[in-house]
């Protein structure tokens, strides 16, 4: 199977390590074999290694070392994060964020619409069961 | 030992300087000093004449010390930077100054210092010197080692004017940097150019030492940097650096290893087999 996600310049990728964990940013320039200069809207293009980055399927078509209106435009033109999101990458990293925001009263709303659901699936297995007889 | 504190009781006092002449008190107060094409140059001692420096030591009052207003300057400036509204949190400011001003091991710093004023000669030339040190104290010391190699001037006689930080401009490009080093091996001296493509000169030399101590066991005290140059693309030299020379750049990461969000969540043991599919 050959390789999908190549690091070139203008590829989306993520970072999933630091501070700046799960933050999608883009590939300006490749310092060495180590490490890239990235860039994204409203980030400080900075120099990431690649073991701190997840390559991602999207890619920009901007030159290297793209001034910041150039990446704007042509991050927003992409629609990148929607992209991301509708991604199942993206619906998983959602739905993790979702239930770590969760509250108690959360939880329990949760909990009860859990049993709830099991009541239902239960009765009507039961009456499968007794019209299977 | 005479240090500039306590100066030889047969010193001349200081006389007033004379004014200084166009363009040669812009080493004496701090600057960002920018790294132009080619920078310099550790061992390039630079006569200035008659610079207007107060003494570092026994400095008249009134007089600000330079040395003392480059770190004053720093600080503040650093200080309004951190807390501006660039930088949204407190966590991620200290994340940004560490990836933006480098955890360099190695720091630039330029050093002045001259000979001490004698009765023969009250005004001695005043050399400048551009030296990577762990510290100031490193940067001084890496100063009187040059210095004595190069000039009859030595830290026994001589004193130290200012010592500055050199900051970097444009650390959001990358650069390829050529580095000259004359080292000293189990055997003898060697010179080397090295290429490293970074986007300070900081990282550069950090890199040259790195390199340095492991391909051939050399540390950081047998190490002399003759010259940096930022050097252009078409007069690079080395495969590794030429290899990037390409705005098609393109090449997979073939070993992707699982690797936790952050230090804390690091286990010995994994309940979920990792995926490791390199694609």
């Amino acid at each position: 199977m050959p390789f999908k996600r190549y690091v070139e310049i203008g590829r989306v990728a993520m970072v999933n390590y630091g501070p700046e964990c799960g933050t999608l940013v883009v590939i300006s320039d490749v310092v060495d074999q180590n490490r890239a200069l990235v860039d994204a809207p409203g980030f400080t293009r900075r120099v990431e290694t690649f073991k701190r980055l997840t390559l991602t399927d999207f890619k920009l078509e901007i030159p290297r070392l793209a001034s910041k209106k150039v990446l704007n435009e042509a991050w927003s033109a992409a629609d990148i994060s929607a992209k991301f999101a509708s991604t199942a990458w993206g619906k998983k990293l959602a739905s993790r964020a979702a239930k770590a925001a969760m509250t108690d009263f959360d939880r329990y709303k949760a909990a009860v619409v859990k049993s709830k659901k099991g009541r239902l699936i239960r009765q009507a297995v039961n009456k499968l069961k007794k019209s299977a007889k | 030992m005479a240090t500039p504190a306590q100066p030889p009781p047969q010193a001349p006092q200081l006389q007033p300087h004379p004014p200084p002449p166009p363009g040669a008190g812009k080493f004496a107060t701090w600057q960002r000093v920018p790294q132009r094409r080619v920078a310099l140059l550790v061992a390039v001692g630079l006569a200035l004449g008659a610079l207007p420096v107060a003494m570092h030591s026994r400095q008249p009052a009134g007089v600000e010390n330079p040395y003392q207003q480059a770190k004053q300057r720093t600080r503040d400036e650093r200080f309004a930077w951190y807390h501006s509204d660039e930088m949204p949190s407190k966590s991620l400011r200290n994340h940004v100054k560490m990836v933006q001003e480098g955890i360099f091991k190695y720091h630039q710093y330029q050093v002045v210092g001259r000979h001490l004023p004698t009765t023969s000669e009250p005004n001695p030339t005043v050399y400048r010197m551009k030296v990577w040190a762990p510290d100031a104290v490193c940067a001084k010391s890496k100063f009187w080692y040059f210095l004595r190699r190069l000039r009859r001037v030595k830290k026994a006689n001589g004193q130290i004017v200012s010592v500055n930080e050199i900051f970097e401009r444009k650390t959001t490009t990358v650069k390829n940097f050529g580095v000259w080093v004359r080292y000293q091996s189990r055997t003898g001296y060697h010179n080397m150019y090295k290429e490293y493509r970074d986007t300070t000169l900081n990282g550069a030399i950090g890199q040259m030492y790195g390199e340095m101590a492991s391909r051939h066991r050399v540390r950081y005290p047998c190490i002399q940097v003759i010259k940096t140059a930022t050097v252009p693309a078409a007069a690079c030299k080395r495969a590794n650096t030429l290899q990037f020379h390409d705005s098609k750049i393109k090449f997979p990461l073939t070993r992707r290893v699982l690797r936790p969000s952050s230090k804390e969540f690091k286990t010995l043991y994994k309940a979920k087999r990792p995926n490791v599919a390199m694609f």
